[in-house]
C-alpha cells in the first residue's frame, strides 16, 4: 500500500501536471476508509492551485489549466462514485457559497464555465445557474443558498442595463452577499460604476478576487478602489 | 433573396484538420513547438470530430442604397443606424450597394460543445475556438465570393461589419438584418438582446461603391483605445 502522504502527493501532482490518466490511477489506489474527505479534496485542490500558479508564471496556457481542471473533476467524480461520505453535507457546509451565471440576454458561457470550475476546485461551493439567467432566478438562488458571493458574467454590452438593475436589487435584498462581475465589456472602472464589489479580470484570477471579497466583506470594505 | 450552400473559395481551409491545426493552436494559446504530443493529437482528433458536425449555410441579399445621412444608411428594405458607418460613405466614390448576409455553421457543433462542457472543459474550449475560427473564415470567404460575383465585380467594398460594431447598436441592428433577410429559413434566430443562435453564426453588411478609399471608419474614429481598431 502506498503511504498516505505519497498517494495524496501523487494525486496533487497528477492534477497540477495535467495527467488525467494518473489521477484516475491515484484515486483508485486510495483507501477511502482511511482518509478524511477533506484531505483528498485538499490534495486535488492543491494540484489546481499549482496549475494556477503555473499559469500566472506563464508556464501554462488556458487550455493547460483546463486539462488540469478536467483531471481534478475526474478525481472528484470517481471519489463521489465510490464513497457516499465524500459528499457529506458537513463538508459542503464549510465551504463559501457562490451563485454564478451568465446574465439574461447572453448565452456566451465558456468563461463562466471556467470560472465556476476553478472556484469549485479552489474550495467554493458553486451553484451554477447556467446562461441567459433571469434576474429573479439569481435573486432566488441567493436566498435559497444563502450565497456569500454572486458572480455575474456577460460577454456583451446589451444586457448591462438589466445587469445593473440586478446588482441594485441584490444589494438591497442581500447586503451581505458580495457581487463580482466579469466578461468582455468589463474593466475595474465599469464594474465599480455598475455597483459591483469586485471584478474578475480573467477566470484564473477569479478565486483571488473572491477570496479578497470574502475578507473585505467581513470588514465592510469595498474591494474596488 | 438567395439561399444556397456556400461556394467556398478555398474549401481546403474548412476540411483539412492539418491546415486548421496551427490556426486553432494559435487561437487557444498553444505553440506548435512546445505543445506535448498527446495534447497535439487530442486537439487534432477534436478538430476532425468538429469538422464532421459543421454544415455551412447562408442567406444573402444585395440591395441599392437609396439614401444616407449623418446617422444612417438606407437601402431598399434595410436601414443601418450608425453615425460612423454613415460617415464612411463620404470617403467613397458613388456608394451604391448594401450587401447583407447571415452565415451559420449549424446547430450540431453548438450541441457537441454543450455536451463537452459537462465532461471536459478542454474539449469544449478547443471546439469553441474551432467554431469561431471557421465561422470567421467562412464569412471572409463569403465576402470575397459575393464581391467577385459578376453583377457587382466592378465595385469596391468596405470591410464587413456587424451589429454591435462601432456605434451600430446590437439588438436593433440584428433586428434590421433579420427583418430584411429572414435567416430563420436557415435555422438562425435572434434573441431580443441581439445574440444569434446557433452561436457560430455571423450576420454582416458590406458597402459597395465605385471607389473605396478607406474600408472602415477607424481612420476617422476618435476612439484610439478601441480594441477592434483596424489599420485600413
Amino acid at each position: 500500500m502506498i503511504s498516505e502522504n505519497n498517494i495524496l502527493q501523487k494525486l496533487e501532482e497528477s492534477v497540477s501536471s495535467k495527467d488525467i490518466e494518473n489521477v484516475s490511477l491515484a484515486v483508485r489506489q486510495i483507501d477511502i476508509e482511511s482518509y478524511a474527505p477533506m484531505d483528498i479534496l485538499n490534495a486535488l485542490s492543491r494540484g489546481i492551485e499549482k496549475a494556477r500558479e503555473s499559469f500566472k508564471n506563464g508556464n501554462y496556457s488556458i487550455p493547460d489549466l483546463l486539462v488540469a481542471i478536467d483531471a481534478y473533476r475526474q478525481g472528484i467524480s470517481y471519489l463521489k462514485e465510490i464513497s457516499p461520505k465524500f459528499t457529506s453535507q458537513k463538508t459542503e457546509n464549510e465551504k463559501p457559497r457562490v451563485v454564478i451565471g451568465v446574465v439574461e440576454g447572453d448565452v456566451h458561457d465558456m468563461g463562466k464555465n471556467i470560472v465556476a470550475a476553478v472556484l469549485e476546485a479552489c474550495g467554493y461551493q458553486v451553484y451554477d445557474l447556467g446562461r441567459n439567467v433571469a434576474n429573479a432566478s439569481f435573486l432566488e438562488a441567493i436566498r435559497t443558498t444563502n450565497a456569500d458571493i454572486l458572480a455575474l458574467s456577460a460577454m456583451m454590452s446589451t444586457p448591462l442595463a438589466n445587469m445593473r438593475m440586478l446588482i441594485e436589487m441584490a444589494k438591497t435584498m442581500f447586503p451581505r452577499t458580495a457581487i463580482i462581475v466579469g466578461g468582455a465589456p468589463f474593466d475595474a472602472d465599469l464594474a465599480r460604476r455598475m455597483g459591483a464589489d469586485g471584478y474578475a479580470e480573467n477566470a484564473i484570477t477569479a478565486p483571488d478576487e473572491t477570496n479578497k471579497l470574502l475578507s473585505s466583506f467581513s470588514s465592510d470594505k469595498k474591494l474596488i478602489k | 433573396m438567395k439561399n444556397r450552400t456556400v461556394r467556398i473559395v478555398n474549401p481546403e481551409n474548412f476540411s483539412n484538420p492539418g491546415t486548421l491545426l496551427p490556426l486553432v493552436l494559435n487561437r487557444i494559446g498553444y505553440s506548435p513547438e512546445t505543445i506535448s504530443k498527446s495534447i497535439y493529437e487530442e486537439i487534432k482528433e477534436l478538430i476532425t470530430m468538429g469538422l464532421k458536425t459543421i454544415h455551412i449555410d447562408y442567406v444573402e441579399q444585395t440591395t441599392q442604397i437609396t439614401s444616407w445621412g449623418k446617422s444612417n444608411i438606407t437601402g431598399k428594405g434595410i436601414r443601418i443606424d450608425s453615425n460612423k458607418w454613415s460617415a464612411l460613405l463620404t470617403h467613397m466614390n458613388s456608394p451604391k450597394l448594401l450587401c447583407c448576409f447571415v452565415l451559420t455553421l449549424g446547430e450540431s457543433l453548438d450541441r457537441i460543445i454543450e455536451e463537452k462542457k459537462k465532461d471536459s472543459l478542454f474539449d469544449a474550449y478547443v471546439l469553441d475556438a474551432l467554431g469561431s475560427l471557421i465561422a470567421e473564415q467562412a464569412a471572409d470567404q463569403l465576402g470575397i465570393s459575393i464581391s467577385e460575383h459578376l453583377s457587382v465585380k466592378n465595385y469596391e467594398w468596405s470591410h464587413r461589419f456587424s451589429p454591435g460594431y462601432c456605434d451600430w447598436e446590437l439588438a436593433s441592428g440584428q433586428m434590421a438584418i433579420f427583418q430584411f433577410l429572414k435567416p430563420e429559413t436557415i435555422g438562425v434566430k435572434s434573441m431580443p438582446s441581439g445574440v444569434i443562435i446557433p452561436e457560430k453564426s455571423i450576420s454582416a453588411v458590406m458597402i459597395g461603391a465605385k471607389k473605396v478609399t478607406t474600408k472602415s471608419p477607424c481612420l476617422f474614429c476618435k476612439d484610439q483605445h478601441c480594441k477592434y481598431r483596424r489599420a485600413d
